[in-house]
């Protein structure tokens, strides 16, 4: 996986490409830490150049709302497309996460 | 204590308790061969080695008597001087090198050879390392203890991996024996009119992917497979936490989507945050000729209401995962499953190898697939047809566990292995 990052304001943007997979895991949780501290009250993950996404990274996402939840922000997944459009609506997660176009 | 005659060794500075080897360390054990025609050198070395605490020496006077010490002594570790009569310590390298028993172990030349070319040369006969004379007994020392302990880690490493590799295989086997075996499967299409072909292939050793049937007291049978994210060990300890929650008779529900919320409720309060399984299960009314089914987020899997007239579909697999959200309720859909009807279970693998957008099936092709090859053949051996398939497509294994089953309801007195369509029609 490739990761952009840049804090705008109270917006942090974590630009998402390639494909997320279990070995991800390590570079995800320093990137919710980094949320976390930037003080940022909302994450948009831009996932319109990820190809592909496998059910770890799918958890991680759950792990992201989590975390969101007791440190006080919010996240939203923004433009998913193709694989990983089809996998979040498959497992209902625009249910439990904000998803926009 | 006495000092060590000089002859030919540099001065040093006294036993530095950093370098005496203890007789609790192993390297104190190890097997040392020491090779040099000059005996004032062979008992200096000695000296050295036996005052910093190695208690393991042999000494040979050429290249010929070390190479009968190491075969019958097996030394852990050989210092050698190069020119020597009978055989040098290029020849004994090249031959120690040349025997699969030495090909790891250590070999130190103590050589007063400066020019790279030829310090290239003793690399070249298989040397491990060099060490210049005048010898300087704490770097003798120093590297001696440098390659022993090299030498060690190696072999714990692979002396752990040899145990982890038993273990894994272990896990595997327990692992194995929760899928239904051969002789269940064969009980099973005895007691019900069906025929069932399954592959389980975990990425890892083990998987996080688990399916199995469950017969129902009123003559119908239930079918499941589940598929935890994830891979590997973590993932198959999950399957066991699901497979002995399924069997100890508080998460029984009859109805597909009743079962899954009691299984939902279970794995929300083991699962930690970001762990969840994707699940699918029908039950199978073989008198009524129908079959109710649930998915928990899996994708579209695949039903034909009879397999002489009607092709394959998907139906759809939306749902929670298991273990997301604690109140999740499911869906249930009804649909005909006379005999020639057939179910094919997949988990995400399939349709995902190689990485999407470049996978060799989309739910949508593998039912196009099974309508052209799977119709007109044993339907045990659909799984297996479809595994060749993606092999030959994606040359690549799966990085996810890989389940498939086919299930077909066999007209009840024809024996049933074969369900070709009568007018051929299928494809």
């Amino acid at each position: 996986m490739k990761l952009n990052t840049s804090l705008d304001g109270n917006i942090f943007l974590a630009k998402l490409s390639d494909r997320m997979e279990f070995s991800d895991h390590t570079m995800f949780r320093t990137l919710i830490e980094d949320v976390s501290s930037s003080g940022a009250k909302k994450c948009v993950f831009d996932l319109s150049d990820l190809n592909s996404i496998d059910s770890s990274g799918l958890g991680m996402f759950m792990v992201a709302h989590d975390t969101a939840k007791t440190n006080g922000w919010s996240l939203c997944l923004k433009a998913p497309r193709g694989h990983v459009k089809t996998l979040l609506e498959l497992g209902k997660f625009d249910k439990i996460l904000e998803i926009v176009e | 204590m006495s000092q060590v005659p000089e002859a030919g060794v540099a001065s040093a500075v006294g036993n530095s308790p950093n370098y005496r080897v203890t007789s609790s360390n192993r390297v104190a054990d190890a097997r040392i061969l020491v090779v040099d025609d000059s005996p004032l050198m062979l008992t200096v070395i000695a000296r050295h080695l036996r005052n910093y605490g190695f208690t393991n020496i042999s000494e040979a006077a050429d290249g010929r008597e070390a190479l009968a010490i190491a075969l019958e002594w097996r030394p852990d570790i050989v210092l050698t001087d190069l020119i020597m009569p009978n055989m040098d310590g290029f020849e004994l390298c090249q031959r120690l090198r040349g025997n699969a028993s030495f090909k790891d172990i250590p070999i130190l030349v103590l050589t007063g050879m400066d020019k790279s070319d030829d310090r290239s040369a003793v690399f070249s006969a298989g040397a491990t390392d060099l060490i210049t004379k005048p010898i300087d007994r704490l770097e003798l020392i120093g590297r001696i203890r440098v390659h022993l302990d090299h030498l060690y880690l190696i072999k714990r490493l692979s002396e752990f991996q040899k145990n982890m590799d038993q273990e894994l295989r272990l896990a595997r086997s327990m692992q194995e024996s929760l899928l239904p075996s051969k002789a269940v499967i064969a009980e099973i299409e005895a007691a019900y009119p069906v025929a069932i072909g399954s592959h389980y292939e975990a990425s890892q050793g083990l998987g996080g992917d688990l399916w199995g049937l469950v017969p129902l007291e009123n003559g119908k049978l239930k079918v499941f497979s589940a598929d935890f994210s994830g891979h590997g060990v973590g993932s198959a300890l999950n399957t066991f936490r699901l497979h002995t929650f399924m069997s100890n008779g508080t998460g029984q529900a009859e109805s597909p989507a009743a079962w899954m919320a009691q299984l939902n409720e279970y794995l929300c309060s083991v699962l930690p945050i970001g762990q969840f399984a994707t699940m699918f299960c029908a039950v199978i009314d073989f008198d009524a000729g129908e079959v109710v089914h649930a998915s928990a987020g899996v994708p579209s899997q695949l039903l034909s209401g009879s397999a002489a007239h009607e092709p394959f579909h998907l139906i759809d697999g939306t749902g929670y995962p298991l273990g997301l959200i604690g109140d999740a309720t499911y869906e249930e859909e009804r649909s005909r499953f006379a005999p020639g009807s057939g179910l094919i279970m997949y988990s995400d693998a399939l349709i995902e190898t190689p990485d999407p957008p470049r996978q060799v099936f989309t739910p949508e092709g593998l039912a196009e697939f099974v309508n052209l090859k799977g119709r007109d053949m044993d339907c045990r051996l659909i799984p297996s047809e479809i595994v060749s398939y993606l092999q030959s497509k994606a040359k690549q294994k799966p990085d996810d566990d890989l389940t498939i089953i086919s299930l077909f309801h066999r007209a009840a007195n024809t024996g049933g292995d074969h369900l070709q369509p009568a007018d051929g029609e299928a494809s």
